[in-house]
């Protein structure tokens, strides 16, 4: 029986080390963990407002917003040209990320091949002519 | 018979020993080993950094962006409302330094930033991009109240000037083969914080993607074009 009393003090030594070791480092990147993803949470919802308002101020042609053209599209048509539009700008803003913009019920633009789901900003337009509500909320989400 | 017996009895109690110092002094090495992969662990590859400080600094970076895309100083305004997110390039030129002449020894103080701070704002019109990637836009360093002792912004700012001089390029470029370029490099920042911090001063810098990146921006010309842009903003902080 005397004989596993060096193993016992081993075995004992060993477990106290590792829980120290365990101890002193796990807190530190648990820490650094949660911080990086609340400012990156903090980044994203910032960047995703700022892209959609300046998506929503931009001009689709000399006469036109971008506003007018998702604000009016159901009185005035939403077509490819517009789309392409929307495309284009959008790319240059999510510096190429894969984005779609939906309201309350559906999406009302989408890039095909690619499904954004993760950050979002949301902002509310006016919708002239429109019967059910003549505010609408459109939300960009993009990767 | 006496004498075989105590033979006997001496060479089991040794044999005991054999084993027990043996089984300590191996006990004493995996403990030896464990501590050493530790200390090598904690002194050469986990940095440990003062992280609450380091994301306070890059969230005092997006706040100071928010406020800058609503200042009245360069936002474009429009039957007296600001247009946030809008700039005005009449009003950019008569703060910020175009791509020309911007020079990061020119601190300038606009009322807006964090004391004890330096901070370097880059818009760029991502209409006017070259095909190398150089951008036009504009640039400025803004520099807060220095309230702690022996904090000279001055020599910090001196000695990065020297330095920044090497990257000029690097701030009014937006991307490199598809790599955003940031406003500033830890190699020039390191090397001033040694020649010119005092070492009882912390030093925090911005040092990620978030500050390279930015926020989008439209730029708003006097014969009323809307250009695509971008804002980054980059703070240094004292503590």
């Amino acid at each position: 029986m005397k004989g596993f009393l060096p193993i016992t003090i081993a075995i004992v030594g060993l477990i106290a080390t590792a829980t120290i070791f365990v101890a002193l480092t796990l807190p530190l990147f648990v820490l650094k963990y949660h911080l990086a993803i609340n400012i990156q949470q903090e980044y994203d919802y910032n960047n995703a407002q700022l892209i959609l308002l300046t998506l929503l101020s931009y001009k689709y042609n000399e006469s036109y917003s971008m506003y007018q053209v998702l604000a009016e599209r159901d009185v005035n048509g939403f077509d490819d040209s517009m789309k392409a539009k929307i495309e284009e700008v959008g790319k240059i803003l999510t510096t190429g990320k894969c984005f779609r913009i939906v309201n309350q019920t559906s999406t009302v633009f989408e890039i095909s091949n690619c499904q954004a789901k993760k950050s979002s900003g949301e902002v509310y337009i006016f919708k002239p002519y429109n019967k059910q509500s003549l505010v609408e909320k459109l939300v960009l989400v993009y990767e | 018979m006496v004498k075989a017996l105590m033979s006997s009895r001496q060479k089991k109690k040794s044999k005991g020993l054999i084993i027990s110092l043996s089984l300590i002094l191996g006990s004493l090495f995996v403990i030896a080993v464990i501590g050493l992969i530790f200390w090598i662990f904690v002194s050469r590859i986990l940095e440990v950094h003062v992280a609450v400080d380091e994301y306070t600094n890059e969230r005092h970076a997006i706040n100071l962006a928010n406020l800058l895309l609503s200042s009245e100083k360069i936002v474009y305004e429009k039957e007296g409302k600001l247009m946030r997110g809008i700039l005005d390039a009449e009003k950019l030129d008569k703060i910020f330094s175009r791509e020309d002449s911007f020079s990061v020894a020119n601190p300038i103080d606009i009322g807006i930033g964090y004391p004890n701070s330096i901070t370097i704002v880059r818009i760029l019109d991502l209409e006017s991009c070259s095909a190398s990637g150089d951008c036009k836009g504009w640039a400025a360093v803004l520099a807060g109240p220095t309230s702690l002792e022996g904090l000279s912004m001055t020599k910090f700012i001196s000695c990065l000037s020297e330095h920044v001089k090497l990257d000029v390029g690097s701030i009014f470029r937006w991307a490199v083969g598809g790599i955003l370029m940031g406003l500033w490099q830890p190699w020039d920042l390191k090397n001033c914080v040694q020649n010119t911090i005092p070492a009882s001063i912390k030093s925090l810098f911005t040092n990620s993607e978030i500050s390279s990146e930015g926020f989008p921006v439209l730029i708003k010309y006097p014969n009323s074009d809307l250009h695509l842009g971008r804002m980054s903003v980059a703070v240094g902080e004292f503590l």
